[in-house]
C-alpha cells in the first residue's frame, strides 16, 4: 500500500534522525569528558542513556551506545585527517549556535548578556534559513533582542511585518 | 493586523491563557502554530521562551517539566526547533537536572559562569 509505505518512510526517517541525535549526544559527551576545554560551553554534560534505553530497549540501547563509542575514535581520526574546507576558523560559540529540526534545547545561563547573544544567534540563524521565529519573552528581553538583531544587520521591523519574526509575552513574568 | 498576528491565536500571555498553565492547550497551540507556519511556506518553525515564574512555584515547576517532556517527544520528528532558557541560579540543582533530562540537548553557559565566579 502506497500510504503505509509513505508512513513507513516517515517513521524510518524520524527514527534515523533520533538515532543521529543520540549518536551526537554520545560522542559529544565522550569528547567533553576526555577533552574538556575550559571556557567553552558544554552542550552535552550528561549521557542521555535513559532516553536511549527508553527508545531502543535495554539490550539494544546498551549495544547502540557501545557501537557509537566503538566507532567514535575512528570518526575522530577521519575528522583530524580531513583537509580544511577553507571556511576559516569557527569559534565554539558559533558551532553550538547551530540547531537542527527536531531539536529541543535547554539553555542554562546566568548572565543576560549570554542569553541575548545565544538568542540572537538562534533567531538570526532561523531567519536566514527561511524559518518562522517566535520569541516568547518578557518585554525587557524582547527590547534587547531587537537591538542585538539590528546589530547583526537584521531588519527587525521588516521581519515582524512579514510575519517571519513574532514577539509574544510569556506572562506572569518574575523579571 | 500583521501576517504574524493572524497566524497566532496564543493571546497576550502565551503560558497562562485564562490565568492558568494548561499543558494540553499549550501543546495544541504549538502543533497548530507549526502547521500554520509550514502551510504559509516557511521552511521550519523556531520558538524560544522562558517560564520564569516556575522558579518560585514548585507546583508550576512540575507542570513545566511535564510540558517540556511532552514537547521534547513532539518535536523529535517535526520541522521545528525549541529553545528554552532558564537562569540556573534561580532553580534548585534537582530541578535543573530534571530540566536537562526533559530536553534532547542542552547548553550550559560555562564561560559566563566561570567569568562571573572569577
Amino acid at each position: 500500500m502506497p500510504e503505509s509505505s509513505h508512513e513507513s518512510d516517515i517513521n524510518a526517517h524520524a527514527s534515523k534522525q533520533r538515532d543521529d541525535r543520540f549518536a551526537e549526544a554520545i560522542t559529544g559527551w565522550a569528547t567533553n569528558l576526555l577533552f574538556p576545554i575550559p571556557k567553552v560551553p558544554n552542550r552535552y554534560l550528561k549521557l542521555p542513556w535513559r532516553k536511549i534505553l527508553k527508545s531502543h530497549g535495554t539490550i539494544w540501547g546498551v549495544l547502540f551506545i557501545a557501537r557509537i563509542l566503538a566507532a567514535w575514535p575512528f570518526e575522530l581520526l577521519i575528522e583530524f585527517l580531513r583537509p580544511a574546507n577553507g571556511l576559516g576558523h569557527k569559534s565554539s560559540r558559533h558551532l553550538v549556535s547551530q540547531f537542527n529540526h527536531g531539536d529541543h534545547v535547554c539553555f542554562l545561563y546566568q548572565s543576560e548578556a549570554a542569553l541575548q547573544e545565544m538568542l540572537a544567534r538562534y533567531v538570526a540563524e532561523g531567519l536566514a534559513k527561511g524559518e518562522q521565529c517566535v520569541c516568547v519573552e518578557n518585554t525587557r528581553v524582547q527590547e534587547k533582542l531587537r537591538v542585538y538583531l539590528r546589530s547583526l544587520g537584521i531588519e527587525v521591523e521588516k521581519e515582524i511585518d512579514r510575519g517571519s519574526l513574532v514577539f509574544l509575552l510569556g506572562g506572569r513574568s518574575l523579571f | 493586523m500583521t501576517a504574524a498576528r493572524s497566524c497566532f491565536s496564543w493571546g497576550e500571555e502565551v503560558y497562562f491563557r485564562g490565568g492558568e498553565f494548561n499543558t494540553k492547550a499549550l501543546l495544541n497551540h504549538l502543533a497548530e502554530s507549526i502547521n500554520t507556519s509550514l502551510q504559509n511556506g516557511y521552511s521550519g518553525f523556531r520558538i524560544s521562551g522562558e517560564i520564569s515564574r516556575a522558579s518560585g512555584d514548585p507546583v508550576l515547576q512540575e507542570q513545566v517539566l511535564d510540558y517540556e517532556r511532552r514537547v521534547d517527544e513532539y518535536f523529535a520528528d517535526k520541522k521545528a526547533i525549541g529553545f528554552c532558557h532558564y537562569r540556573f541560579d534561580r532553580f534548585p540543582q534537582k530541578t535543573l537536572h530534571s530540566l536537562i533530562d526533559a530536553h534532547a540537548g542542552h547548553i550550559v553557559d560555562a564561560y559566563r559562569v566561570e567569568a562571573a565566579q572569577s
